[in-house]
């Protein structure tokens, strides 16, 4: 089939200057310090090194053996954040964590760009939106978020980008809304935040005038697009684990549970499994979380931006309760550093 | 190896089996998560303990068509009585036999039979042969041969008149031979170049562009990669190249590996196309014996190894890049682009991935520097090209014609129409459907004098107060299909009232008479099915162009439901064309929305009685 490659013409940031197509890696240190490049976000220019630091899951800089930083490439976010600041800024995120690797498959961050050209002109914007987390900068690249303005008839409006960027990222807001956030919804429930933001409430599973009425998750048997050949085992909702209570209706996959644990913490008993409408998070072969090979190192919950994965009511986790539940289950963990970071994610979800 | 792997292991087993699982990721250093999530993720591997004996009817398009439904309803009703574990009936996605529609396979292997108790009967009697051998045989033990026959096909087309054999099925690679001594990339891609020669397989790319594009990139290692695994339904022509002439496939590949510099080819083929693996195989071994292939090749003095690489199923596939992460043993999701392939494909290396017939062009064209390819197109196209025409044909097939040959001299070939003429899907179910007479106010502006300016005949047939071309007059040509898609911006406005027409290789027709809604229907559950659910856009809204698509065909007639469905599936549409990562996901709602748009009269009338003829006798 790569027919269905016929609309995937190349994308507009495909090619270098000279028309060399782009390898997109190899960050190298010089692009720290070395290397800028100028874009324009919704009007205003900002300068940027071609490559910004890797950090860690605490937000410190990550370096190499010999004490230097290590690169990663720059991206448009990245630069909408020097701009904006990056809290909430005009560039939602839901499937982005800055320390693990954009996989840019929620499509909330998507933005416009175009080209400027050698004679300063701005060139016709790609017919496709790009993600913000994912697209590198390239000199002469304009972009436009959702925030673009523009002075009409002494009016400020929204620009034609801006209007297409909402419009879009709205509407796979409201699709996932539809789908996957319930009544009752954890008030830091990151997609929740992102619906009140977007307007789009009315769009959630319990809601009755959606455009979206409810549907089955997962397929139903014995129709098309339930053909995958998965085991039902672990398929919805999971409490095998004494810490942990999976809620796979509320997951809108967006990998960070499943970076959080391979990428984070180098554990690897999380992953994406099924195809399309079946697909879902899984530990291990398809097991149940309590069976499976996880050390309940709660970085899937930490990640978690919706209510799929949360703790038990009742399990309070304390340096004190660690060492009454300690056990071989949980001995490669850093307790502080876990428990700093818990609660500060508990912050950050209050 | 991981693919590899899972497939010996299932063919040994039946099944994936946590235990072996669990030692296979021992053996390969792998994590378990990581085989299970390749392994669910394909269709074709198992993970939980197969029926004894299963049969598959083909959902799609042509066989949608001729009966598939009923089949499929009538091998239930008779094998109902037998419990699951010993029989399933289920539908499959296209399976590349749509001149044969309805298609069947029955425990993994295409099945010709076509008469309902015929085929139930065979299922049985596997089933029960099944239960035996489990009886007789303890686990772990190899089985014995089935004594069981499923007869399947062979080719259907003959390349006696095929112009891109020039070795009339005798392969001794003379070009290459020819071209070996004082080879030169830089000539061989200056008569790629000006053959005009496209990729066939997807947007119809320069294939000596690209080819240029992997010989400049730098890189330690560089692939060769065939792209065979063609499961747009509608579509088979790889399928008769791969039987007929699998040494041209062979040989193209071999000149681009000279070209590009690369040491390691694959030919990705669809796991159901058991006869084509068979034969590419065979062709294989035979270049290793003839020097073509191996090292060192006694014909090109470098080195060139090939092999077959059996995909685990799932259309998605296709799609270049998922293609590529299915072949490294991942998931067979699409790749954020870019980077492109030319540069960063396979183990991050550049790679040469074109399709099945692009390749096979490549000797002919470099036989005679491309001359008689370049005087062979007609209505002012240049080239040749493969097409499947099949769905309400007298004879579909395959059909090798000069480029610029019209849709209706093509289905005349075909055998013409049998029962008239309602709509045309020129790309499989990519483009959606065109119906016998398109408005030009459906069409892009300026087009005729595009097609003037391209010395296209179809511009004299339209005249410039005609209100409608006829889908027959349109000529088979990546280039007109363009101009009357212009302009390309579509995306960027409401695509309501501009139809995305586009040219594949699979011409499906639908005579009169035939339900478009089901039709529109049909496509969008095909989409649902292959979504890879790796993207928000396509995952959520394949399930819900399906949803709309249902709720059109049960409120048919209502005005206010048909308005504001067809609101919902625009804004959709434009969404998922957007934000989706790769092509699936921009196309699927092209189906529903071209129904919407010219075939409105469809959504206002009942449903009408499939006119189609019931299985043969009960």
């Amino acid at each position: 089939m790569d027919e269905i490659a016929l609309l995937a013409e190349e994308r507009l940031f495909t090619r270098d200057l000279e028309g060399h197509l782009l390898r997109m890696d190899r960050p190298t240190f010089e692009m720290l310090d070395d290397s800028w490049v100028t874009v324009t976000i919704d009007g205003r220019d900002v300068r940027m090194p071609l490559a910004v630091p890797l950090t860690d899951p605490e937000g410190g800089i990550r370096y190499d053996e010999q004490g230097r930083p290590i690169p990663r490439l720059t991206t448009i976010l990245d630069a909408v954040a020097e701009l904006y600041g990056s809290d909430p800024g005009p560039v939602p995120v839901l499937c982005y964590r800055e320390h693990m690797t954009p996989v840019a498959v929620c499509r909330v961050c998507l933005v416009q760009v175009a080209k400027r050209e050698k004679d300063g002109c701005v060139g016709r914007p790609d017919p496709k939106l790009v993600p913000a987390c994912h697209q590198p900068v390239v000199e002469g690249m304009v972009v436009e978020t959702m925030a673009s303005r523009q002075i009409r008839e002494g009016r400020e409006e929204m620009t034609a980008g801006a209007k297409r960027v909402r419009k879009t990222v709205r509407l796979l807001v409201e699709l996932l809304s539809a789908d996957h956030l319930h009544r009752g919804a954890h008030p830091a429930n990151e997609l929740e935040k992102l619906a009140e933001r977007l307007e789009v409430e009315e769009a959630r599973s319990s809601s009755t005038t959606s455009r979206f009425p409810r549907h089955e998750e997962f397929g139903r048997p014995g129709e098309p697009g339930a053909a995958c050949s998965a085991p039902p085992a672990g398929r919805m909702n999971d409490d095998s684990s004494p810490w942990f209570i999976i809620d796979r209706t509320a997951c809108i996959l967006c990998d960070r549970c499943v970076r959080g644990c391979g990428e984070v913490r180098g554990h690897q008993v999380l992953a994406r499994a099924g195809k399309g409408s079946e697909a879902r998070i899984a530990f291990d072969w398809g097991d149940a979380m309590g069976e499976s090979s996880c050390v309940r190192c709660g970085e899937c919950f930490i990640s978690c931006p919706t209510d799929a994965i949360t703790m038990r009511p009742g399990v309070k986790p304390s340096p004190w309760d660690f060492e009454e539940r300690d056990g071989d289950d949980v001995k490669d963990i850093s307790y502080l550093g876990w428990i700093g970071r818990f609660l500060r994610a508990r912050e950050v979800r209050r | 190896m991981i693919v590899q792997r899972l497939h010996e292991i299932q063919e040994r087993d039946r099944y994936l089996t946590r235990d072996a699982m669990v030692e296979l990721a021992d053996e390969l250093g792998v994590k378990l998560r990581h085989l299970h999530e390749v392994a669910s993720f394909f269709p074709h591997f198992r993970l939980t303990e197969p029926p004894a004996s299963e049969v598959l009817v083909c959902r799609d398009m042509a066989c949608h068509l001729n009966g598939a439904p009923a089949l499929e309803t009538e091998l239930g009703r008779r094998l109902s009585g037998l419990r699951p574990d010993r029989v399933r009936v289920d539908g499959a996605s296209c399976l590349g036999q749509c001149d044969r529609a309805p298609a069947v396979r029955v425990n993994d292997r295409d099945c010709s039979l076509r008469d309902p108790a015929e085929i139930a009967g065979l299922v049985k009697a596997l089933a029960e042969e099944e239960v035996a051998q489990r009886k007789a045989t303890p686990p772990g033990q190899p089985r014995g041969m089935s004594a069981l026959k499923i007869p399947g096909h062979g080719p259907s087309s003959d390349p006696s008149g095929w112009r891109i054999d020039i070795y009339r099925g005798r392969p001794t690679y003379d070009v290459l031979r020819n071209k070996s001594d004082g080879f030169s990339p830089a000539a061989i891609l200056k008569v790629l170049d000006d053959s005009g020669l496209l990729g066939t397989g997807g947007p119809g790319q320069r294939a000596g562009k690209k080819w240029a594009e992997v010989l400049r990139a730098p890189g330690s290692r560089k692939y060769v990669v065939c792209n065979g695994d063609e499961s747009e339904p509608g579509t088979f022509k790889d399928r008769e190249l791969l039987l007929h002439v699998p040494h041209l496939i062979i040989e193209g590949m071999v000149f681009g590996a000279l070209v590009v510099g690369a040491t390691q080819g694959y030919v990705y083929l669809r796991h159901e196309y058991e006869g084509p693996i068979a034969s590419m195989r065979a062709a294989i071994r035979d270049a290793y014996e003839q020097g073509v292939l191996g090292r060192p090749s006694a014909i090109t003095g470098k080195r060139f190894d090939l092999e077959v690489f059996v995909s685990p199923g799932g259309y998605i596939c296709g799609e270049q890049t998922a293609l590529i992460e299915a072949i490294e043993g991942h998931r067979g999701e699409p790749r954020n682009r870019p980077p492109e392939l030319q540069v960063k494909g396979l183990h991050d290396m550049p790679t040469l991935l074109n399709n099945v017939e692009t390749f096979a062009w490549v000797p002919s064209i470099l036989a005679d520097d491309g001359i008689a390819f370049l005087e062979d197109g007609t209505n002012g196209g240049k080239g040749r090209r493969f097409f499947s025409v099949s769905g309400d044909v007298a004879e579909p097939g395959v059909f090798e014609v000069p480029i610029g040959t019209t849709l209706g001299e093509l289905i005349g070939l075909a055998g013409g129409l049998p029962r008239g003429l309602k709509a045309i899907a020129t790309s499989g179910p990519s483009g959606g459907f065109l119906p016998r007479r398109i408005p030009i106010s459906k069409l892009g502006d300026g087009f005729r004098a595009k097609l003037s300016g391209m010395n296209r005949a179809l511009a004299e047939k339209v005249s410039e107060n005609a209100a409608d071309v006829d889908v027959l007059d349109l000529e088979l040509d990546v280039q007109v299909f363009r101009a009357l898609d212009s302009p390309p911006a579509r995306v960027l406005d409401s695509p309501q009232g501009r139809v995305g027409i586009m040219l594949g290789a699979g011409i499906v027709v639908y005579g009169e008479g035939r339900d478009m809604v089901d039709q529109a229907l049909n496509c969008s559950r095909f989409y649902r099915a292959e979504s890879c659910g790796k993207c928000v856009p396509c995952r959520k809204g394949t399930q819900r162009i399906v949803e709309i698509s249902e709720r059109l065909d049960q409120a048919r007639g209502e005005a206010h439901a048909f308005s504001t469905n067809s609101e919902l599936a625009s804004e959709l549409r434009s969404a998922m064309a957007q934000a989706s990562i790769c092509g699936l996901g921009q196309v699927a709602s092209n189906p529903l929305l071209t129904a919407i748009n010219l075939f409105p009269d469809d959504f206002a009338t009942p449903r009408s009685p499939t006119p189609e003829e019931p299985p043969t006798n009960g």
